[in-house]
């Protein structure tokens, strides 16, 4: 497979504490790996280094080309980023000019797999719709690289299998989702990267994925299973 | 970066707020209007007798509450057509149409916007946290910075020239008329008397005093980069615009002359629409306040806070 996106010594610190410790990590185009860690481990300051929303010390690679800016990407870090005051729809239609050949029938069948209320204020909506608008936002263009922070938050199990089968059938978009729901990862990663401290701890292979699948992130992490 | 600007002044142009300003910029500017034309008063009228040209002193002592940069107009006046007894003012008061100059007085409230649309535009995205999704379209830091800059910069020309296009159409509406594009005044142009539309040199002066209001705006959008707090950039902002000349005055008092050197007396360029206040002000003060002076400094400030800001946007992070 071909190599997509690689990382080379990662390091983020913040007044001399190291969030983010050399990182270096290897992905190929296609995959969807899963990062997992506890809270503050550095999952989401891993993605956003990616992202470059962050400054950090290192090397980033896409396609072989240091990122300084990212060309098709789709990301939902932390909050989904929308606009409050208009409604669903018109946020989509603003992020629509940006693309030139946007697939309109996708984006309808997006919506409707979501089962959101588009014509209604964004600021009226629950968080889980707000996941919902966010997570359409950030496939809207079928992305090349795709980078999801928790995004089953406030998704009911509908959604989750429905926000689960989109991604399974996104053919080449190289995906990142961190959580530290091991068990919900597993059903859709190829590799399961674990964070502890700034630091990957373990890389987890599909075929060792049945091991793991019902133990707790705790277990894993202080080392009972290997 | 061009597409970007487009997508954002499609956007801005629609949003309510702007369309409140130019709704309240319509209103007020019809009703600034109406009020100073009904209302003109021709300035009184005082002979003065040229005979020959007179110093400053000797002009003050016959004259003492005359104004000694016109009397040097009509001085030149006298040489070219042999007058030799002006009533003082009479040339350029004497219509109501003269009234287009109380534009000014709608474009201090013009700054108010401008504030306003300077400070929110990239403050907004900042507080959704949609300033992330602009910077994932394949455009690097800069360019989406300068499209904001660029974008902001545009919606600010558009306030003014719309404020100057509606006043116009205002005192049209209010003299029942199109005289005020036909209405000529007398310049003195190479040394020579020449007639001008009186229209295309408001217009030409009109340009000149939208600069502040352009610097203040942009001031507001770099400035708010740099602190990312809507409040403190209106407040600090609203202060330097409305007391940034009354500060300088009063620090000049106390002899205290090196904040000419800063962008806080050109904040209003309308004082520099009459000559000789300046003249007489500079005389005063031991001052050089000149409107050369001002877009220098005010240029210099602007790019000053351009490169500050953009550092801080480009190398920080943006959580």
């Amino acid at each position: 497979m071909k190599e997509y996106l690689v990382l080379k010594n990662v390091s983020k610190s913040v007044n001399g504490n190291y969030i983010l410790k050399n990182i270096d990590l290897i992905i190929n185009k296609g995959e969807i790996i899963g990062i997992v860690g506890l809270n503050g481990s550095g999952k989401t300051t891993l993605l956003k280094c990616i992202l470059n929303f962050v400054k950090f010390e290192g090397k980033i690679y896409v396609n072989n080309k240091q990122n300084n800016f990212l060309v098709n990407t789709g990301f939902l870090i932390e909050n989904p980023n929308l606009y409050l005051n208009i409604s669903g729809k018109k946020n989509i239609s603003f992020w629509l000019n940006f693309f030139s050949d946007i697939d309109i029938n996708y984006v309808n069948e997006l919506c409707s797999l979501f089962n959101l209320n588009l014509s209604k204020k964004v600021k009226k909506y629950s968080l889980g719709m707000k996941q919902k608008l966010g997570l359409i936002l950030a496939l809207i263009n079928k992305p090349e690289l795709l980078l999801l922070d928790e995004p089953t938050n406030g998704l009911d199990i509908k959604n989750i299998i429905n926000l689960r089968n989109i991604l399974l059938n996104l053919n080449g978009t190289t995906i990142l989702i961190s959580s530290h729901d091991i068990n919900e990862l597993s059903k859709i990663c190829d590799r399961l990267i674990l964070i502890n401290n700034g630091e990957i701890v373990r890389i987890i292979k599909k075929c060792d994925f049945p091991i793991y699948r019902e133990k707790k992130l705790v277990e894993i992490l202080e080392c009972k299973y290997v | 970066m061009f597409k970007l600007v487009k997508i954002l002044l499609k956007r801005e142009i629609k949003k309510s707020y702007f369309i409140s300003f130019l709704i309240i910029i319509t209103l007020f500017s019809f009703v600034v209007c109406s009020i100073s034309y009904k209302n003109y008063k021709f300035s009184e009228k005082e002979t003065i007798i040229i005979n020959d040209k007179l110093s400053e002193e000797e002009y003050y002592k016959q004259y003492p509450s005359g104004l000694f940069d016109r009397y040097l107009y009509y001085y030149e006046l006298y040489i070219k057509e042999s007058i030799n007894k002006i009533k003082l003012n009479n040339l350029y008061n004497d219509n109501e149409l003269f009234s287009f100059e109380n534009i000014y007085k709608v474009q201090v409230f013009l700054s108010i916007i401008s504030i306003i649309v300077g400070s929110v535009l990239m403050l907004n995205e900042y507080k959704n946290g949609t300033i992330k999704l602009f910077l994932n379209k394949g455009l690097p830091r800069f360019k989406v910075f300068m499209s904001f800059l660029m974008c902001c910069l545009i919606l600010l020309v558009i306030l003014n020239l719309f404020l100057f296009l509606v006043y116009t159409l205002s005192l049209i509406i209010v003299s029942h008329s199109f005289e005020l594009f036909k209405l000529k005044i007398p310049e003195i142009l190479n040394g020579e008397i020449e007639y001008v539309n009186y229209y295309l040199k408001s217009f030409s002066k009109y340009l000149i005093n939208i600069f502040p209001i352009i610097f203040i705006g942009l001031f507001s959008f770099c400035f708010s980069i740099l602190c990312l707090n809507r409040l403190i950039v209106i407040c600090v902002s609203f202060f330097l615009e409305v007391f940034g000349i009354v500060i300088f005055q009063w620090l000049l008092e106390y002899k205290i002359r090196f904040l000419m050197y800063t962008f806080l007396p050109y904040l209003d360029y309308t004082i520099f629409n009459d000559k000789l206040n300046i003249i007489l002000f500079n005389m005063q003060y031991g001052t050089t306040l000149s409107l050369y002076n001002g877009s220098f400094i005010l240029l210099f400030t602007l790019i000053l806070m351009f490169a500050l800001s953009l550092i801080r946007f480009v190398k920080r992070d943006i959580n």
